[in-house]
């Protein structure tokens, strides 16, 4: 595989050594002309497709048009490098670089700017085969509900709204009620942690002392709501 | 609450878009206009079921048009120049057949209902005189070896017919004496004879007739062979019919076309325009001159404008009332094309000119009659108190009543028509401007940019012609805005400078750019100007006067002897010679007197032999830099090198080692040191340059990587801002700005470029590229930034380098309105900081806009209305709501 | 600062200096003319020989007369320009014109001391000529007390145009796909491994939630 590749760089390398300083030759004296051939698939064969679309040889130095087939003949081009585009306004086609040595041989290669040496061999007579639809426009963001309420600055405002207001509604449900209260409880007892944490650890199990701390607490709470 | 999540909400989707167009602002702000190009050779074809007209053009375009209404229904473009040329078609019953080039001949065949095509051959050929096709044989009439050789080819197949045939090398004596016409040749010999040989076989004999001529033309299309011979003025007509030689004269000079009527009868159709205005058509019997009265006509319209017409094809028939009808299609030499009835009117008019538009300026529109109220009440400052009351009263009273009219729909709101007269006001954000278009074929045009409708027509003939440019052989309309619409007491002012028609001599066209008038606006100059510059400061009349370089290097002022409204500073000109490579820099003083002290030259730079001048890009007069440097990472500035005065200058010059070196020089245009050179070599057209605020760029095709290549250069001062105050070229400093510079590929081929400029400069800038594929690409200046970081970034925002630019799909602002053979591009400011205008022209014209940094100034069109409407309500409705809930609740608190 | 200025300038110079092809037309000498009254024409100031084998920049010092240097005053303070015609001859006889100018009283601030910069095309043969001073000093032109104009000539050619990088991009794309190929061998390492420092206070968290809970309910 990689000896393959290989193997072709040096051809491409002689062939360019070759075939330059006689195209300079030829140009002055009397120079042969080849025709350049391919097929373009287009996305539908109707009449109109087939005038719309051109094909460009080095940006419009020659160009040629298709037939009902969808075959192209650009003819009588001097040897040389050149670049093969199909130009569609609705459809994009990758374009072919076509090579033509002094002997009239020809070489198609996939389009490669950055790395000229490297030769991605296409078949000849040209072949577009590769299309798709040009995307010139960006789709409008629609305005949905669904994206309104996922967004985070919603969720994050929204959310607590929610607790506040749902909440209170559950405290007239009365089992919820009593479980709020114990929250509650635990809530008041927070700050009493240390002192949680050290009965923890000297190991008694209050738990009747601390039902009465819990009466007291609501007791207190309850004052201070009257208070309000 | 809920409005500020919205509002928040908002504000993201405004910030996170990106640039380009959503499928429904298509066509909202743009328009395209379609064109075939000055018609060469036309056909009718008038079968019921098609009913279309078949041209060529000289654009190098076929194209079929719609005979109704002269819409085009397909139309395909040809190699450019004269490789595409297209010297003559045939039309058969389902193909028009093109054959185009010059050297090498290609003949191809369109399938006339959808344009597509049938088949294409080939031949390459030398030394070609004529090209005919006879009996669906093309004839390829070419000298050789001292004779005239024919080669016949069946024009579908290209299969080559009977062996080559010849005719003595006599027969032909140059294209200025002779003249083909249906297979005959005619021509003037020596002696005074009109010699007249059939071409279609051989061994045949010329016919003579004693004749003499200065010029030969032969009438195009005509069945027969027919000839128009001009001697001193008088023009006859010689045709050939049943091998004998007949000679009508003509009475008025006009255009002639013969077309086969009945068996052996042929009409003699003629036109003429004695008026611009005015259009005379005759129809008579070639072969007894006998009138055909129905063919008689004059029809005079006011907003036509034409010079020359020329018929180019037509087709008559008889109508029920026997009487003969004729459809004939005409072009003109300001190059529009009509469909003319005969009898009758002109169905449809094309102005084709504006394929080859050669300056274009987008002119502000006036301000409305009630804003110039407002505008004349502030502006009158000696008048006392009293009186300004009283006027301010009557201002005001003015304004309701048009509010009042308005509103009751009495007179139309200005948004809604638009292009009619009293519409043409300028708008809030200064979108709405008129196109003035200089063409080629000496018609000025003004077009509304909001729609391309043409509002006037200007024609040049008898006023001038335009100077040619010696590097691309195009003709020059260098013009000139010398007053805008803001000087209410005037009306706006733009000058054209052209070439006298029967000397080297400069004339001044002077035009109203909003209506196309022009009151005593000729004037001839007794010398040649080679430059003109502008003033800075406005004479007495609001005039920007210009000032003209002669050939002869002395300075004038146009217009002469008005006084200025303060003294100039001293002005520094510089003048180009481009063929041989000639750089003056002079300095001028202008006096407040309006005189001008004759110029003194300060500097001068001469390019070596062989090389051309091919492009000056200086930064646009309008363009203003809005930040002076770039925060780097460090938290350091690096100032921008901003020299007004600095023009780049590229020089193309032919080399034996590497083909051809292109040299981008920058120039300071005052002091006239070179900032700066760089050379690119095997640079090839096509070659565009841009200069705008601190950066370059120019592309060219590398012959070497065979690619398109972009050069990328970006001045700067430094860490620190030197020259701060006030700049100045004379005696600074030769310390060369720091250049960064940077190369990148484009994945195409460019047909023009042209940076986007707003305003006040803050808006980021793009570039407009036009691509041989069509597309007009938006890519903004950050892509191409030589800052473009190759491994770590050096300042925020900076994209890494790549060397192949990305031509994404989405950032062709045409979508697929395909532009072909673009000439160029124009961009103007709005008055909205975020908007630029963009005009482009060439073989199609297409408006649109741009905001390169998105629409920040006003609401997007998208803007929800509605929802921030309902927003509104019911945050206001629960408000009440609630409220009254509220105190219901207190109120019931308070009883408990 | 000027000096260190004109330092930059004269690397800045060296660098732009390339192999020259020995078959161009080389320049032998530079003659210059200045206009000391305005619109008088021009006279001779000093000729200039040049080198350009062996060295790329000339120093000449040439004496002008006491009449001249009252001239050069009187334009001075008249804040008058100070042109200067340049003719450029090559090995071959062929004479090339320039013209330049500076503001008169930058020649005498500078005490006679002037830069000229002889620009070269691609193949070294002069397109423009340049004239600086050493210094933007306008003001004291009184006290010039020199009689020698110190000419430096430097020679700049123009640089080469930049090319697409594609070399470094290119390895940069590679390194890029080499580290892409190594993270996703990293990435095989399990989601505990990777996100501990999240996860770990994440758990003790819920153990000091969970240890403190079971106690509230009872």
């Amino acid at each position: 595989m990689i000896c393959n590749s290989f193997k072709v760089c040096i051809v491409l390398l002689s062939f360019i050594l070759v075939s330059v300083p006689n195209a300079n030759g030829q140009s002055e004296s009397n120079r042969e002309l080849y025709d350049i051939e391919g097929t373009v698939m287009l996305p539908n064969l109707t009449t109109s497709w087939l005038a719309e679309t051109i094909i460009q040889l080095k940006g419009g130095e020659a160009v040629g048009f298709l037939r009902k087939n969808g075959s192209f003949l650009i003819s009588k081009v001097p040897s040389g490098s050149y670049i093969v585009e199909v130009v569609n306004p609705n459809y994009v086609y990758e374009p072919i670089r076509v090579e033509i040595n002094s002997k009239g041989k020809y070489r198609a290669r996939k389009v490669n700017y950055i790395q000229s040496s490297h030769v991605h061999q296409m078949p000849y007579p040209l072949e577009f085969v590769n299309y798709m639809p040009a995307k010139y426009f960006y789709s409008r963001e629609q305005w949905k509900v669904t994206d309104f309420l996922f967004n985070s600055m919603v969720l994050t405002m929204v959310l607590p709204l929610l607790a506040i207001l749902v909440l209170p509604k559950l405290m007239n449900d009365p089992e919820t009620k009593k479980e709020m209260e114990q929250l509650t409880n635990l809530k008041h007892d927070m700050p009493e942690m240390s002192e949680m944490i050290t009965s923890f650890f000297t190991g008694n199990s209050p738990t009747a002392e601390k039902q009465k701390e819990k009466t007291k607490a609501i007791k207190s709470s309850k004052k201070s709501n009257k208070n309000n | 609450m809920v409005s500020k999540i919205i509002l928040t909400v908002l504000l993201c989707s405004v910030l996170f878009t990106v640039n380009g167009l959503y499928e429904d602002q298509a066509g909202k702000f743009d328009w395209k206009q379609n064109y075939v190009g000055e018609v060469k050779f036309s056909s009718i074809d008038v079968d019921v079921t098609t009913k279309r007209l078949y041209v060529a053009t000289e654009k190098n375009v076929v194209a079929s048009l719609a005979i109704e209404t002269g819409d085009i229904i397909w139309r395909q473009i040809l190699e450019k120049g004269p490789e595409g040329s297209i010297e003559l078609i045939h039309p058969t019953k389902s193909k028009i057949i093109t054959v185009s080039g010059v050297d090498v001949i290609k003949v191809r065949g369109w399938d006339v209902k959808d344009g597509y095509l049938h088949f294409e051959w080939s031949t390459e050929t030398s030394n070609v005189l004529y090209l005919f096709v006879f009996n669906g044989l093309l004839h390829n009439v070419y000298s050789s070896n001292n004779l005239i050789a024919i080669d016949t080819y069946h024009l579908e197949t290209g299969v080559k017919g009977k062996a080559t045939y010849t005719f003595p090398a006599h027969w032909f004596n140059g294209f200025d004496r002779c003249a083909l016409s249906s297979g005959s040749l005619a021509c003037f010999d020596v002696a005074g004879q009109l010699n007249i040989g059939s071409l279609i076989k051989s061994n045949t004999d010329r016919l003579s007739l004693d004749m003499i001529g200065d010029k030969i033309v032969a009438i195009p299309g005509s069945p027969i062979p027919a000839f128009i011979v001009t001697n001193t003025n008088v023009e006859k007509l010689v045709y050939v019919k049943e091998n004998k030689v007949q000679v009508r004269s003509l009475t008025t000079r006009s255009s002639s076309f013969i077309y086969t009527y009945m068996a052996d009868r042929h009409i003699l159709l003629q036109i003429s325009s004695p008026m611009q205005d005015t259009i005379v058509t005759e129809g008579s019997i070639l072969e007894d001159s006998t009138v055909i009265e129905s063919l008689s006509s004059k029809e005079s319209k006011s907003s036509l404008k034409i010079s020359n017409p020329r018929i180019s094809s037509a087709f008559c028939g008889r109508s029920k009332a026997n009487t003969v009808n004729c459809v004939t299609l005409v072009s003109t030499q300001d190059q529009s094309l009509m469909l003319l009835k005969m009898p009758g009117s002109i169905k449809w008019h094309r102005e084709e000119s504006l394929t080859n538009i050669i300056n274009v300026e987008l002119v502000d529109l006036p301000v409305s009659d009630i804003e110039a109220a407002i505008e004349k009440e502030f502006g009158n400052k000696e008048s006392g108190a009293f009186s300004m009351f009283v006027r301010r009263l009557f201002s005001q009273l003015q304004q309701l009543r048009t509010l009042f009219a308005t509103v009751l729909g009495i007179i139309e709101s200005p948004s809604e028509t638009t292009g009619t007269k009293s519409n043409l006001v300028r708008d809030q954000f200064g979108l709405h401007k008129i196109i003035v278009a200089v063409t080629s074929a000496g018609k000025l045009f003004g077009i509304d940019n909001l729609n391309g409708e043409i509002l006037w027509s200007v024609l040049l003939c008898g006023v001038g012609t335009f100077y040619e440019n010696k590097v691309n052989g195009l003709p020059s309309a260098p013009m000139h805005l010398q007053r805008n619409s803001k000087h209410l007491s005037y009306s706006p002012m733009c000058t054209l400078l052209l070439k006298s028609e029967d000397s080297e001599n400069t004339v001044m066209f002077t035009f109203n750019p909003i209506n196309g008038e022009s009151k005593n606006g000729v004037t001839q100059l007794p010398y040649r100007v080679v430059q003109a510059v502008p003033l800075p400061v406005l004479n007495i009349e609001s005039v920007r006067s210009l000032i003209l370089f002669d050939s002869t290097n002395s300075p004038h002022l146009y217009p002469a002897n008005t006084p200025l409204s303060s003294k100039p500073p001293p002005m520094y000109i510089y003048i180009a010679n481009p063929t041989n490579g000639l750089l003056q820099g002079f300095t001028v003083d202008v006096l407040i007197s309006g005189k001008v002290i004759s110029a003194k030259e300060v500097w001068k730079t001469q390019f070596n032999k062989p090389t051309q001048i091919i492009a000056i890009g200086s930064r646009d007069a309008m363009e203003h830099v809005h930040s002076q440097g770039r925060v780097l990472s460090d938290r350091s500035v690096l100032y921008k090198y901003i020299n007004p005065n600095m023009v780049a200058i590229l020089t193309l010059a032919p080399d034996t080692t590497h083909k051809s070196v292109l040299t981008l020089h920058l120039l300071d245009a005052v002091s006239g040191i070179i900032i700066y050179s760089v050379v690119h070599k095997r640079a090839s057209h096509p070659i565009h340059l841009i200069h705008s605020e601190n950066w370059l760029l120019c592309s060219y095709y590398n012959d070497k990587t065979r690619r398109t290549e972009i050069a990328s250069y970006e001045l700067y001062d430094g860490n620190q801002l030197s020259n701060s105050s006030d700049f100045s070229s004379v005696g600074g400093s030769l310390i060369p700005p720091i250049v960064e510079k940077q190369a990148y590929i484009l994945p195409g081929f460019l047909q023009a470029m042209k940076p986007t400029i707003t305003e006040k400069g803050i808006t980021s800038k793009h570039i407009l590229m036009a691509t041989t594929t069509g597309h007009l690409l938006e890519v903004p200046w950050a892509f191409l930034d030589p800052r473009r970081p190759l491994g770590e970034p050096k300042e925020e925002g900076a994209i890494p380098y790549i060397p192949e630019l990305p031509m994404p799909s989405e950032s062709m602002i045409n979508y697929n309105k395909s532009l072909m053979r673009v000439d160029g591009i124009y961009t103007t400011p709005s008055s909205l900081e975020s908007t630029c205008l963009v005009f482009v022209y060439g073989l199609d014209l297409f408006y649109t806009r741009v905001a390169p940094s998105k629409t920040f100034d006003v609401l997007k069109e998208d803007f929800d209305y509605l929802v921030i409407i309902i927003v509104t309500t019911i945050l206001l409705i629960s408000a009440y709501v609630t409220k009254n809930l509220a105190s219901q609740k207190a109120l019931k608190q308070a009883w408990k | 600062m000027m000096h260190y200025k004109l330092i930059f300038l004269f690397y800045s110079v060296l660098s732009g200096i390339h192999c020259s092809d020995s078959s161009y037309d080389s320049i032998s000498d530079i003659y210059l003319e200045h206009e000391l009254i305005p619109n008088a024409g021009f006279t001779k100031r000093s000729s200039i020989l040049v080198n350009l084998e062996s060295r790329n920049d000339v120093v000449s010092t040439t004496t002008i007369n006491d009449s001249d240097i009252q001239l050069l005053k009187q334009l001075a303070s008249k804040n008058e320009l100070y042109r200067l015609k340049i003719t450029v001859r090559t090995l071959s006889g062929k004479e090339i014109h320039f013209l330049t100018f500076t503001r008169a009283c930058l020649i005498v601030g500078s005490k006679l001391n002037d830069i000229l910069t002889i620009h070269l095309d691609h193949l070294d043969s002069p397109f423009a000529v340049n004239l600086a001073t050493t210094s933007n000093n306008c003001n004291s032109f009184n006290e010039l007390n020199t009689s020698f104009f110190t000419t430096t000539v430097f020679f700049r050619r123009p640089e080469s145009s930049p090319l697409p990088d594609t070399a470094t991009y290119i390895q940069k794309m590679e390194r890029e796909r080499d580290a892409r190929e190594k993270g996703k061998s990293s990435n095989n390492k399990s989601l505990l491994g990777k996100y501990w420092m999240y996860i770990l206070p994440l758990v003790i968290f819920m153990m000091i939630a969970g240890a403190s809970n079971p106690e509230a309910r009872q």
